[in-house]
């Protein structure tokens, strides 16, 4: 799957950040990295690849 | 009137703030110490987005490490000072937004939210094209920017 990345600025300049066909870890490394760059950012949104991690991280999420 | 603000947005990249500061009709000049302002401090500007309140000593006012001018402009057109933070990485954008610094309020936005949207938007561009990321789509609707960018 393409590795898309989508960011919403908004009028009062802060960003949200979606990062779509990344995996898990990856995903979230990169959100992080623009995150730090970027300095200040309101919210980042997790797609449904953040879930496809691992079996285990699954199983927590459907504990709680 | 002293009325020094100080603009909520953490400038790392001067390559990024130079192409937003072009958008916003502005001008990057690196290592200019001085920017200029109403150039005395009479304590009359103490809201919460006041420059001292930010962390910029009133007596330090009109100094900076780069500044962000009108191209063109003349000699009694104030300026916007990029002033190194003393605590962390990067600068803050101080201006005075009396008098003439009305001119340079109308190019960034009254909160500076102009010239913080594009910043935004070239360092976004920058630091994913380090990671293989290309810039396919820019959508520019009801004042929101969407950027999209592919990784292959």
């Amino acid at each position: 799957m393409e590795k898309t990345v989508i960011v919403t600025i908004d009028e009062a300049g802060n960003p949200t950040i979606k990062v779509e066909g990344v995996k898990g870890p990856a995903c979230a490394a990169l959100t992080a990295d623009l995150e730090k760059a970027l300095g200040s950012v309101k919210s980042s949104q997790k797609t449904a690849e953040y879930a496809q991690t691992s079996a285990t991280n699954t199983l927590k999420a459907g504990v709680k | 009137m002293s009325h020094v603000t100080a603009i909520e947005l953490e400038v790392t990249d001067l390559d990024s703030i130079e192409k937003a500061a072009e958008e916003c009709g502005l001008k990057l000049v690196r290592d200019q110490t001085t920017f200029k302002w109403y150039g005395q401090w009479v304590n009359d500007y103490n809201s919460p987005d006041a420059a001292y309140k930010q962390g910029i000593d009133p007596k330090d006012y009109g100094k900076c490490d780069h500044a962000l001018v009108i191209p063109g402009a003349g000699t009694s057109q104030y300026e916007i000072g990029l002033v190194k933070n003393k605590d962390g990485p990067g600068y803050k954008i101080a201006y005075d937004f009396y008098g003439t610094g009305q001119n340079l309020k109308k190019l960034i936005g009254e909160a500076g939210e102009k010239i913080k949207q594009s910043y935004v938007k070239h360092k976004t561009i920058k630091e994913l094209a380090k990671k293989g990321f290309k810039l396919t789509k820019t959508e520019n609707k009801d004042g929101t920017v969407k950027l999209t960018l592919k990784g292959f």
